[in-house]
This record gives C-alpha cells, structure tokens and sequence, in this order.
C-alpha cells in the first residue's frame, strides 16, 4: 500500500470540510473517478453499480467523491470545462438517484492513481493512513467489507 | 390519392436529382454554420453524454444519450418532451447505447454491448429487438423502411453491409472489404443516397468510397500523407488486443443538395471539427469547421446539421450555408 500521508493529511481536512465532515468517523473513503472516461460504457457500468448500492448512511457523511478531469491550458477553456464536469456530475447523480459530496479535480495527483482504471476506492483511517485500496469492479464480498468498513 | 402520392413522389424524385447534378457542378466559395437551435444546457442537464441524433419529418428531434441510458424526444422547438429506457439488458433498456436510426417512423439503436437493434416508435415506446447474428456497429437508413448496417468482423475475415427492411428480414448486401487486416479496420460511417449509392468513411483508415446499390465502386478517395496505422495494445493476460490510434474519419452524412459531408478526425488541422465537403463524383468541393469537437454529424431531411457543444451535454442544429 502506497502511503499517503504526507500529501493527503491537509487534502483529506480539507476535501473533509468540503464535504461537511464534522466529526472524523473511523474510516473515510474517497471514490476517485476519471469522468473522462465515463463516455467508456464498460468504464460507466460499474461505476454506476458502485454508487447506486450506495446506503443513504454512506452517501450522507463517509464517502466523497474525488472527480477528476483533463482541463485545456487556455485558462477561459479551462472554467469553461469546469462548469461542463459539474453539470454531467450533477446530471449523472441526477438522473441515477444517488447523491455524495464530490469535489472536481483537474490536476495530476489524483490522475496517477487512475492509471490502471476508470475509479478507484481509497479508504483512510482516522490519522489519514490509507488502510485499503480497491479498483472498479470490486471484487466479490468487497463490497460488503467496504460497507462494513464504513458502517460499524 | 394515390396518383397524388405518385406525382407528389416523382415530383420529389427529380427535384432531388436535380439538386444532385446541381451539386456536382457548382461551386463552393464557402461554407458557414448557422446555428438554429440548442438542446441541453449546462444549467438543465437535459442531455448527458449523446451519441446519436436523428429528426422526424416533423422536426422532432431524438437524442440517445448514453450516461443517461435513455433515447429523448425533444419538439422542434427544442422543447424536452420525454424519455424512454434505463439501464439493463431488458426490454427497451441499454447497456451501452450508441448509434441511432429514424426510418418510416421507427427509431433504431444500435447498443455496443447487446446483439441485434432495438427498435422503438416515434413515441419512444418500445416495440422490438430486430436479431442479428453479429455485433453491429453501425446502422444508417437507405431509403424508407430500409436499413443499411455493418458490425466488426474478426481480422482475415471480409467486411459486408447488410440491407435489412424494417421488419430485420435480409434483403441483399455486399462485402467492401474483401479482408480486415487489422482489429476495427472494417468500422465506418455510412450515409446512404436516393438513387440507393452508399459513401463510406473509414475510422481508422485513410479511405472514403462511393459504392453502388450492388456494391461496385464508383470512387474512391483519401487526404494523403502518411496513412500508415499505428497499433497500441491494450488489455492484459491473455486478452491481449492491438487497437489503432489514428482516427481518420468519424462520420459521414448527405444534405439535400447531393453534398457529402464527413467529419474528419485525428488527422487534420482541427481535429474532430474539419468537416469535408464533396460532390457526388468525389471531388472535394469546401472544408468548414464546426463551432466545436463532435464525434459525429447528421444532416435531417431539411438540410440541417447536427453536432455535438459542450463534450455531449448540448445538441446544436445549425443552417448550412453555402456561398
């Protein structure tokens, strides 16, 4: 497992604000997301399976989505593509019936972790120690563990 | 009535052909878009990602928009009227929803992850799956209630088009590639004119053809310069594929006047947006530049252009103007 620490402690504060985060549970998990390649259907399916077996309870305060994007250099095109990822991620939670915090990225960290796959799932423990790593699809039963993760 | 309906189509019939030979000897100063009408905003969300779009003799406009899983009729207003399918492999759902047909009143999609096309009335109601024994990858109407469409057939093996009447009975066809020589070389856009002729452009390969109703060809033509395809390989242990990286052509439609129009691709000055403009001997007459990237274009029976704003989330309909 690669350590994030050093970088992700004041992201994860801050990603964690964002994302109204009051008190820090037990475990936090990020779903990275390369929205780039959501026009890839076999990339989409599962993606959409993941979040729509969301529970309202992971939904509402231990998931934030980390939705990253490929932004032009021009920097008029590149609020112009903002704005276009916003409306597509609030059109897609829209149109498929789940809603979670999610922030928009457009730079190259996050976009390292998302180079053998469309989405990845991170999950960090209280002191931002990242304790699991999964890529989509999950494995069977790691849906339950991540649940179980989350939950208890 | 029906000598009414017989004049009304012969009258029709030679105004197109006179609008085809008024084509083939005019000449083209330039070309500029004017656009008519948006659908979908950023604001609205009305449309996602689309993929395909195609309009009814009334002006309706269908979108199928593949991150909502869903075909959408809009009024020619531009005005959202209704949605039909979800995601799923059951009746009138979709897995991946990717191109679309308007003939004789039916809608026909074709889905990159389900066999056959689903076909859906004006309504959006869902009516059938017409079968098909290979995948299909492309689809294109070739008169009313006729169907033109090609799938991706294994590399050695020959290319055909396939002419399907409404009801998904053969009705003839003809190879056009004798071999694919490489993964996806055999993937093309297609439009289909009047007298029953057939242009087709080649994704990955540097190649437009004009092709008559028994398959001859008429033409052939290609922008030049290095056609060589480079091959990147994907996927890993043992489902190991090599896929080309230049797109040449990404789709190709006939306006009313007889005018090939095709979207380039990867290979031109600007990318995604040069749209080349023949005669119908093949000559190229003009290049315009859509306002934006599109994967594909569609020219309705009015002679309006079709293209895609805002990485999928906004159908333009632009007037065509020649000068």
């Amino acid at each position: 497992m690669r350590s994030f620490r050093p970088f992700f402690v004041p992201v994860l504060i801050l990603c964690a604000a964002e994302a109204g985060w009051a008190a820090a549970p037990r475990y936090q998990c990020w779903l990275l997301i390369d929205f780039d390649a959501a026009s890839c259907s076999l990339c989409l399916e599962p993606l959409l399976a993941f979040c729509r077996a969301l529970p309202a309870a992971v939904q509402e305060g231990r998931i934030m989505g980390i939705v990253v994007y490929g932004a032009p250099a021009d920097p008029k095109e590149a609020g112009r593509k903002r704005k276009i990822m916003e409306a597509k991620w609030d059109g897609f939670q829209r149109a498929h019936g789940f809603r979670f915090p999610a922030v928009l990225d457009d730079g190259p960290v996050f976009r390292r972790w998302l180079d053998k796959g469309a989405a990845r799932v991170l999950f960090f423990d209280g002191t931002a120690r990242a304790v699991r790593e999964f890529e989509l699809p999950l494995p069977p039963g790691r849906f339950d563990e991540m649940l179980s993760l989350l939950l208890n | 009535m029906i000598k009414t309906r017989s004049a009304l189509a012969l009258a029709a019939l030679i105004l197109t052909a006179a609008a085809v030979r008024g084509a083939a000897q005019e000449t083209i100063r330039s070309v500029t878009l004017e656009e008519v009408l948006s659908l979908g905003t950023l604001d609205d969300a009305a449309i996602l990602q689309w993929t395909g779009v195609a309009a009814g003799p009334s002006g309706e406009i269908y979108v199928l928009d593949a991150m909502d899983y869903a075909l959408k009729k809009f009024d020619a207003s531009g005005r959202f009227l209704k949605k039909s399918g979800h995601q799923g492999a059951g009746p009138g759902e979709f897995l991946a929803p990717r191109v679309l047909a308007y003939s004789a009143g039916r809608l026909y999609v074709l889905d990159q992850s389900r066999l056959g096309i689903l076909v859906f009335d004006a309504e959006l109601r869902y009516k059938t799956a017409l079968p098909f024994p290979s995948m299909l990858s492309m689809i294109t109407e070739a008169g009313p209630g006729r169907l033109a469409v090609s799938g991706l057939s294994p590399v050695g093996q020959p290319a055909r088009i396939s002419i399907l009447d409404g009801e998904g009975r053969l009705l003839g066809g003809f190879p056009f590639l004798d071999k694919v020589d490489f993964y996806l070389a055999d993937s093309i856009a297609a439009a289909a004119d009047a007298e029953g002729n057939f242009y087709l452009a080649f994704f990955f390969q540097d190649r437009l053809e004009k092709r008559a109703p028994d398959g001859k060809l008429l033409w052939r033509w290609s922008m030049g310069g290095p056609a060589a395809q480079e091959m990147d390989k994907i996927g890993a242990g043992g489902n190991e594929y090599l896929i080309p990286r230049k797109t040449f052509y990404k789709s190709a439609a006939l306006d009313r006047r007889g005018h090939l129009l095709v979207l380039c691709g990867g290979q031109t000055k600007h990318p995604s947006r040069d749209v080349f403009v023949f005669d119908p001997a093949g000559v190229r007459k003009a290049v315009f530049m859509l306002p934006e990237p599109s994967h594909g274009i569609y020219v309705d029976e009015g002679g309006f252009l079709y293209a895609r704003a805002n990485e999928g989330l906004t159908v333009k309909k632009y007037r065509i103007v020649y000068r």
